[in-house]
């Protein structure tokens, strides 16, 4: 499938909507205390590094919260990529449309150059 | 192409041999060799609710052992202490507990103390014995926690091999004498083919390697598609294994995420 992320209310350059195959997603990890890092295949065919959507989650405070909310932030990506859309794409996330699984509040799409 | 998706949290574990002096601060703590950095700990602070430092003796000692580990006891499935001097002399295979505050200092990131046992709190080990630091609950003063290599989610498609590796580590035994082994998970990298792999190693309960593998085909063939499947965590309440390993007698005493 084709997934979407728009991260930008104003559709205005590169990284404010981007569209990868669901089937090269590498993987997420935590990277901060209130974001987690998700890498797709780099669109430059770079082999040695990917395109980098960071998503920031919701904050509680605590740290085993924070924990708990990168985990579902996480949860609801893995729904995402595993969604069959035949008749289109995937959003799985969208500033635009308000689509924002899992607690995530927003995104940071860097691109492999 | 729908998938499961494997998450595993790290969990320190670091088996070393102790030293006379209890000044450990030569060889930090690191996420590689004990799969944890824990913080900056004073004499003041109590960390015991997610930290556990056993000590298990190879060696006997006279008058070695403080009030305070006395007072503990031994660590519950271990023998009792039976040594004379009101126990603080310290019979071969005795393991006792030095977590309390007094006893295990952190003086700088990852660089750990044993107190003596002149200081309260402490005993004078020797070269002979083992230390056995243990993350058992998530707490951010054991890092990293919420950053790379805190935790890790990965496609199942992208799992490449599982190795055994030699761990010898105290004698390749748990403080309560389990006989020890370690495998490494090797998937596809995060970044690329071209950035190496990521690997998840394991000290786990000795001769299930091919439980091990057999766990991960579960999990590869598992038809978990809305949420990960979580394999191994920490969280504030403890540790979290996944039913594919806890069922085949897989302890998993440690891991770490190498990228």
């Amino acid at each position: 499938m084709i997934i979407i992320y728009n991260s930008n209310a104003s559709i205005t350059s590169t990284a404010t909507v981007n569209a990868w195959q669901a089937s090269g997603f590498r993987g997420m990890e935590s990277s901060a205390a209130g974001t987690m890092t998700m890498t797709y295949p780099s669109a430059v065919n770079h082999s040695d590094a990917g395109d980098v959507v960071v998503a920031t989650v919701v904050s509680s405070g605590s740290d085993d919260a924070d924990r708990a909310n990168r985990v579902a932030a996480m949860d609801a990506m893995v729904s995402k990529q595993n969604t069959v859309n035949k008749d289109g794409y995937v959003v799985a996330y969208s500033e635009i449309e308000n689509v924002k699984p899992g607690g995530i509040t927003g995104i940071a799409v860097t691109i492999d150059s | 192409m729908k998938q499961p998706y494997l998450y595993f949290g790290r969990k320190g574990y670091y088996a070393f041999p102790a030293i006379a002096n209890g000044n450990h601060t030569a060889t930090p703590v690191t996420n590689v060799n004990g799969f944890m950095v824990p913080a900056n700990k004073a004499v003041t602070d109590d960390a015991s609710a997610y930290l556990q430092l056993s000590h298990r003796a190879v060696d006997a000692g006279t008058n070695t052992r403080s009030a305070i580990v006395i007072a503990n006891g031994p660590r519950p499935g271990t023998p009792a202490f039976t040594g004379d001097n009101a126990k603080a002399n310290i019979v071969a295979g005795e393991v006792s507990i030095l977590d309390n505050k007094e006893a295990l200092l952190v003086e700088s990131t990852g660089q750990l103390t044993v107190t003596l046992v002149g200081t309260d709190g402490g005993l004078t080990a020797t070269a002979n014995d083992f230390l056995y630091l243990e993350e058992i609950k998530f707490n951010a003063n054991v890092g990293p926690y919420n950053e790379a290599t805190a935790d890790i989610c990965l496609p199942a498609s992208n799992f490449i091999s599982a190795q055994p590796v030699a761990y010898t580590a105290a004698g390749g035994v748990h403080w309560d004498l389990a006989v020890q082994d370690k495998t490494k998970l090797i998937f596809k990298s995060l970044h690329g083919s071209g950035d190496g792999v990521t690997t998840i190693n394991i000290i786990h309960t000795a001769d299930k390697y091919k439980e091990i593998c057999e766990a991960m085909q579960e999990l590869c063939n598992s038809s978990v598609y809305e949420e990960m499947v979580k394999v191994h965590y920490l969280d504030a309440n403890g540790q979290h294994v996944h039913n594919a390993f806890s069922s085949r007698g897989i302890t998993i005493y440690g891991m770490n995420i190498i990228k």
